[in-house]
């Protein structure tokens, strides 16, 4: 019995006496929100930390007024070697830095081209980061800029990239899909980009998307690429076609992507690889500016023709972008490597060339399901509507 | 361990002595009536209530306040006008006292002890007053649908209201009382044929080794025969209702009423039994399984959710959601205490509000509970000593183990949170988890008379989850409890779930001649 009592008398004051425990009150955590890394041409370093501050979001959430207090506080440190900046922006922050909470990541562009490979290991390897930290790109703009903007609609700025991603109109990469993508084999890394908006107040907008190879920032894809190229990671969402159809003259019909479905095959036809995508996309008509009555199934026939046509020349823009930059954003090589791998042996040292000289025939099933409320447009009188 | 127990056998031994119960059983009554009635006289120490009353060839003796005056007049000093004759005594219970242990016994049960000239015996009559508190609903359980009698604190009322449940000669009820001076009544109730005689011999074990001065409540009763005295869990059931006890002898449990309280025993108790309330068994299957389960959610929530919150703000910040991670972050922004030491005190405070108002006369206790609510919820937030978040989630503990049927088995999660939160302050989760693997432990290695206190889950039985993870109709609730050991195990015959009536042409024709 005593001896019993003993063992817990000591057990419980080496847990309660002692104190050495690694409790950190909440309140004496700094939570990093957003980080931002640039580098310059002269080979500095800048990372810039946005920490919340907990006191003013929550004066901002209760509707008191936060004029000029944005609950966030952006702390930053510069140097030569990255590995340092991390201690260094501790010597400037009151409560431990905590990067569990970071839902974003953002390069700057210069930092993208010089390449990530200092800079992933340290996110991959402490275990306080999110694999689901959203990574984007800031085109042609320093990364702190993007932090450094006023965005009153979320809680703090970072919130609001965050939610953009998840929107569907860029490709919503996160850490883990960076790291997934970088280390396939036959596939390269494609990330959002942001801007900042040319009028005054500067917001942040989404700009595109950067195409990686080897940890490098070598391009972007432009125009219809972008949208092929999210067809192709069935990452679109809500995204608007804006469409002709042959009986709708020079008016325009806009259709809104729903569900995308995008199906890449290869096979090997005479030794060499032919790569083809099938896309199966949904739609439904957001605006008709024609007179023509879309309850009348030909119609609709002609717009499924038309979304489809759409669908494959932007996947084929996508393609022959990424084919131009000579990186594999689309993973045509992980298809070969998974169905052939043989043939992907064969190809593997020399795929960024490869890829660039690869055949891709991309087909497309649309259908559009919805019309909207009306068929032909509401105000055009009826006796014009085209039935 | 094993030299105390000896020791206090030894004790009781000469307490048993010092009041002389064992010597008064062998001194016979004599055939002078005035050394009788003066030994008893002298026995209760010439007592103002202990009075006597001559009749012709004899005197009659009792304890005036125990005894119904309107029937003693009526039904025996009429009578004993004419001297006595057995055959003309209008007495239910009548009995022959050959000794003075059994005399005085009878006295004290509210008997009238009638003595006639030189003879070694006397008769005694029971007409004991009857008085008692009217049948009223029970305080302690309360239920929406079901039978609203509740026991009284006289066991002859429990007896007859377990009796008018239980329609059957196999009903058992053995007597003893227990107690060297309050000779306390206590009977145990089984059923012949359902209730294992293991049980019961088991339970007559344990009360037959009871040597105490007093029984006050069945509580005294509760910690002698318990199989786990330092436990906090309780392994034997009380009860106020007596259909809670008819429902326990029909699944083949023993149940102890004890005079003097309405509080009845039943044993054993499960786990999960304690977490089951009688109307259960009077509301829809659904309902019940549905509310079960809330129980057991409530269950862990009433003990640990204070412990969660306070390992995952200062330990494990990551696992909340940034959003509200913030929101806790800046509500507990400028709060001048840790988490743990904030959790402790609003949890005691929440406890100290709870004695208070249990304890206070009911106009007093609302008070109590209003400064309470403004205390702990409002004012100590605006005044910036207690955060926001932690009054949330001691209210939803407090709410969360208000839903735990039985008061006792509540009382011992609420008390077992405090060693979890302190745990839980010092080693974050793993503490939890600990704490969790303790008390798993704890609970697998206890018995109630016999019977592990996890069944049916541990160990398993589908039959027993029948009506215990869920309440599955009556009709598909076809045996008792296998470790309860019943002789005979079928409860209900197979095959009388409702349907609906089969619809041929031919039925309707001949349902149509019949009528």
């Amino acid at each position: 019995m005593t001896k019993q009592s003993l063992l817990l008398t000591a057990l419980l004051s080496a847990a309660l006496l002692t104190g050495c425990w690694d409790r950190r009150e909440i309140n004496d955590v700094g939570f990093a929100l957003a980080t931002a890394i640039d580098r310059d041409s002269k080979g500095t370093f800048q990372v810039a930390v946005q920490v919340a501050v907990p006191t003013a979001l929550s004066q901002s959430t209760r509707g008191m007024s936060n004029e000029g207090h944005t609950p966030v506080m952006t702390v930053i440190s510069q140097g030569k070697e990255f590995d340092h900046l991390r201690a260094d922006l501790q010597t400037q922050m009151s409560r431990k830095l905590n990067t569990s909470h970071r839902r974003v990541l953002v390069i700057g562009e210069s930092m993208a081209k010089f390449g990530l490979h200092d800079v992933l290991d340290e996110f991959s390897r402490n275990p306080q980061n999110r694999l689901r930290t959203y990574l984007i790109v800031a085109r042609g703009r320093k990364a702190s800029e993007l932090l450094s903007i006023e965005y009153p609609i979320e809680a703090y700025p970072s919130e609001g990239i965050r939610e953009m991603e998840k929107l569907g109109l860029g490709t919503g990469s996160t850490l883990r899909d960076f790291l997934i993508e970088s280390t396939m084999p036959g596939m390269q890394p494609i990330v959002t980009t942001y801007t900042l908006t040319k009028q005054q107040p500067h917001i942040f907008k989404i700009d595109g998307v950067a195409v990686f190879h080897d940890l490098k920032l070598v391009g972007y894809l432009e125009g219809p690429g972008v949208q092929g190229a999210l067809i192709v990671k069935e990452k679109l969402k809500d995204s608007v076609f804006t469409l002709k159809i042959p009986s709708g003259g020079d008016h325009y019909i806009n259709v809104q992507s729903k569900e995308i479905k995008c199906k890449p095959h290869v096979e090997i036809q005479n030794g060499k690889p032919h790569f083809s995508y099938h896309v199966a996309i949904q739609g439904i008509v957001m605006q008709n500016t024609s007179k023509l009555d879309l309850i009348n199934p030909k119609y609709i026939e002609e717009l499924n023709a038309a979304l489809a046509k759409k669908v494959c020349e932007d996947v084929q823009a996508a393609i022959g972008q990424l084919q131009k930059l000579k990186s594999d954003g689309v993973g045509a090589g992980t298809e070969l490597y998974r169905h052939h791998p043989d043939e992907w042996d064969k190809l593997k040292d020399d795929w960024p060339n490869q890829f660039a000289q690869q055949q891709f025939t991309v087909t497309a099933d649309a259908q559009v399901r919805q019309v909207g409320m009306l068929g032909p447009q509401l105000e055009i009188p009826s006796s014009e509507v085209i039935k | 361990m094993w030299k105390r127990k000896t020791a206090r056998k030894h004790q009781s031994k000469q307490h048993a002595e010092l009041l002389n119960t064992e010597k008064l059983k062998q001194q016979r009554l004599t055939s002078s009536l005035q050394d009788n009635l003066d030994s008893l006289k002298d026995l209760f120490g010439h007592s103002p209530d202990l009075i006597t009353r001559p009749f012709p060839g004899g005197m009659v003796l009792c304890i005036k306040t125990i005894v119904d005056l309107k029937r003693m007049e009526e039904s025996v000093l009429a009578t004993l006008q004419d001297g006595l004759r057995l055959d003309k005594l209008a007495a239910v219970e009548l009995f022959r006292v050959q000794d003075q242990g059994r005399a005085v016994q009878e006295l004290l049960e509210g008997s009238v002890l009638i003595f006639q000239q030189n003879a070694e015996e006397a008769f005694a009559i029971r007409i004991g007053n009857t008085e008692h508190r009217a049948i009223e609903e029970p305080q302690t359980e309360s239920v929406i649908r079901g039978p609203r009698d509740g026991f009284t604190e006289s066991i002859d009322v429990n007896l007859a209201l377990v009796r008018r449940r239980l329609k059957t000669p196999s009903l058992r009820v053995e007597e003893f009382n227990i107690g060297e001076v309050s000779r306390t009544k206590v009977q145990l109730l089984s059923i012949e044929g359902i209730t294992s005689s293991k049980l019961v011999n088991e339970m007559r074990q344990r009360l037959e080794t009871i040597r105490i001065d007093g029984i006050m409540e069945s509580n005294y009763i509760e910690e002698f025969i318990e199989d786990s005295p330092f436990g906090l869990f309780p392994t034997i059931q009380n009860t106020e209702r007596p259909d809670v006890i008819s429902a326990a002898l029909l699944e083949g449990r023993v149940a102890l009423l004890v005079d003097s309280t309405p509080f009845a025993l039943v044993a054993p108790l499960t786990f999960w039994g304690a977490l089951q309330s009688s109307e259960d068994y009077y509301s829809h299957f659904t309902v019940a399984t549905a509310l079960r389960w809330i129980r057991f959610v409530f269950l862990f929530i009433a003990l640990l959710f204070p412990s969660i919150y306070v390992a995952i703000t200062t330990y494990h910040q990551e696992m909340l959601p940034t959003n509200l991670l913030l929101s806790v972050a800046s509500a507990r922004e400028g709060s001048p205490f840790p988490a743990l030491v904030e959790a402790l005190m609003m949890e005691v405070t929440f406890e100290a509000l709870r004695e208070a108002g249990v304890r206070l006369p009911r106009p007093v206790g609302q008070a109590v509970s209003i400064v309470g609510a403004l205390v702990i919820g409002q004012a100590a937030v605006e005044a910036g000593i207690i955060s926001a978040p932690m009054v949330i989630v001691v209210s939803i503990t407090g709410i969360a183990s208000f839903t735990i049927p039985r008061y006792n088995f509540g009382i011992a999660m609420r008390l077992l949170r405090f060693p979890i939160i302190l745990l839980a302050g010092t080693l974050g989760l793993f503490g939890i988890v600990i704490a969790i693997m303790i008390l798993m432990i704890h609970l697998s290695s206890l018995r109630s008379l016999g019977v592990p206190y996890l069944y049916p889950v541990s160990p398993f039985s589908w039959q027993g989850l029948k009506d215990a993870v869920v309440r599955v109709p009556h009709w598909a609730k076809n045996r008792r409890p296998f470790l309860l050991q019943s002789p005979s195990p079928l409860r209900v015959p197979a095959g009388q779930n409702p349907e609906p009536p089969i619809q041929t042409p031919q039925s309707d024709a001949k349902g149509g001649t019949d009528t």
